[in-house]
């Protein structure tokens, strides 16, 4: 399970990474990028056993936005460029397609758990930004005071 | 003489907010970037609306008159890049670097600074599908396969772009191709997976950000933005589906 993991941090990483570079974030910030996206997916991976899809995914999203409101402090850039692409392994756009999909293959019986199973994902996703986000940038601030001694 | 001073700076903000909203800036930043770089100038009445494809601008000068200005901003591909550029401009402005001049001059640089090159683009693709067809359960060989079609995707969607192509049309034809693509590939290899291979060709075309852009949308009260870029997505992934549910029918005709 470790190994996989691991495994699948890298993976996640590079995906990350590699979408990063299609939405043109600075060439600077793609490494940060894809820590963020690879951290997201081991969450997200690690607790969709013991815990089901959705609450992981919620954790996960938690985890990516804290860190890239960290990183956005830090690294001096919008908290958008690290926070859409380490969502993008999370967010469900597979699943509205597959839903597209299946209400064209005429199998609604799929269509309609693989729409909830969106649905439920998208307002996680949604909860978890939320959350982070609510907390004053000031908190985030104490971190740029630290880099500048440091 | 203070009249056209204003107008400058309506100018300047305008096309800051314009340049924002199309790489893929969430509706918030906009209205706040437009509010603050107007304040930084001297315009402390600066209202803003924006939309997902639309901002609406007036300010209110000292001798009472009101200059407007809308910008359609149609929805075109996000180019963070810019986003940060932008914002690193802004936060400077604030910091009393730069005079009107000099922002507006380097304003018009960010709007034509270029895009990343096909060859990145590429070997993005490459990666990207490769990565996610091995994450959503694909074996290290079908995210091998899935790369070469990651490119073709890519090369396709950039000639698509410069024939312009509308861009529902454009996802069908990609779809399509990755479909056709993972069909093939898995005929000629035996032992590869066809829905691995077509699944990872086909997160490439995803509507991922504008869902995402949508939900932060929302959380923020933009619901009108946020349902705008809410359809977007869900069109997208309709016009994905067709895409492929039209070569599976011919596929399984022949």
């Amino acid at each position: 399970m470790l190994w996989t993991l691991i495994i699948e941090f890298w993976v996640a990483f590079f995906a990350t990474g590699a979408f990063s570079v299609l939405f043109s974030v600075p060439r600077r910030q793609w490494f940060f990028a894809g820590l963020t996206g690879g951290a997201g997916w081991v969450f997200y991976r690690g607790l969709t056993g013991p815990s089901g899809i959705v609450a992981a995914t919620f954790i996960a999203v938690v985890a990516v936005t804290l860190m890239a409101r960290c990183l956005a402090v830090v690294r001096r850039s919008p908290v958008t460029i690290f926070l859409v692409p380490g969502i993008f392994p999370l967010v469900p756009g597979v699943g509205i397609y597959y839903t597209s999909y299946y209400i064209i293959m005429n199998d609604f019986a799929m269509a309609s758990a693989r729409g909830v199973e969106t649905i439920k994902v998208a307002v996680a996703i949604t909860l978890g930004i939320m959350c982070v986000l609510l907390i004053p940038q000031s908190v985030f601030m104490l971190l740029e005071r630290r880099t500048k001694k440091g | 003489m203070g009249n056209d001073h204003g107008r400058r700076v309506l100018d300047l903000v305008a096309m800051m907010g314009e340049e924002l909203l199309r790489n893929g800036a969430e509706i918030a930043r906009v209205q706040d970037t437009m509010r603050i770089v107007g304040k930084a100038f001297g315009k402390e009445d600066v209202d803003v609306f924006a939309i997902s494809n639309g901002i609406f601008v007036t300010m209110h000068h000292e001798d009472q008159t009101r200059c407007t200005q809308i910008k359609h901003v149609p929805l075109a591909t996000p180019n963070f890049g810019r986003v940060a550029m932008i914002n690193q401009l802004s936060r400077e402005i604030c910091e009393g670097k730069w005079t009107l001049e000099a922002a507006s001059e380097r304003m018009k640089e960010i709007a034509a600074a270029p895009g990343v090159s096909l060859a990145w683009q590429m070997a993005a693709c490459a990666v990207g599908g490769g990565c996610f067809c091995y994450l959503f359960g694909g074996s290290f060989f079908d995210a091998l396969a899935t790369a070469p079609v990651g490119v073709l995707l890519c090369l396709l969607q950039y000639m698509m772009g410069r024939a312009k192509i509308s861009k529902m049309m454009q996802t069908i034809f990609g779809s399509m191709l990755v479909t056709l693509c993972g069909i093939g590939i898995a005929g000629l290899l035996a032992g590869l997976h066809v829905d691995s291979v077509i699944i990872g060709g086909l997160v490439i075309l995803v509507p991922g950000v504008p869902l995402t852009t949508s939900i932060r949308d929302f959380f923020n009260g933009d619901y009108l933005s946020g349902t705008v870029r809410l359809i977007d997505a869900l069109l997208v992934a309709v016009c994905m589906a067709i895409g492929v549910g039209v070569i599976y029918r011919l596929t399984a005709l022949l």
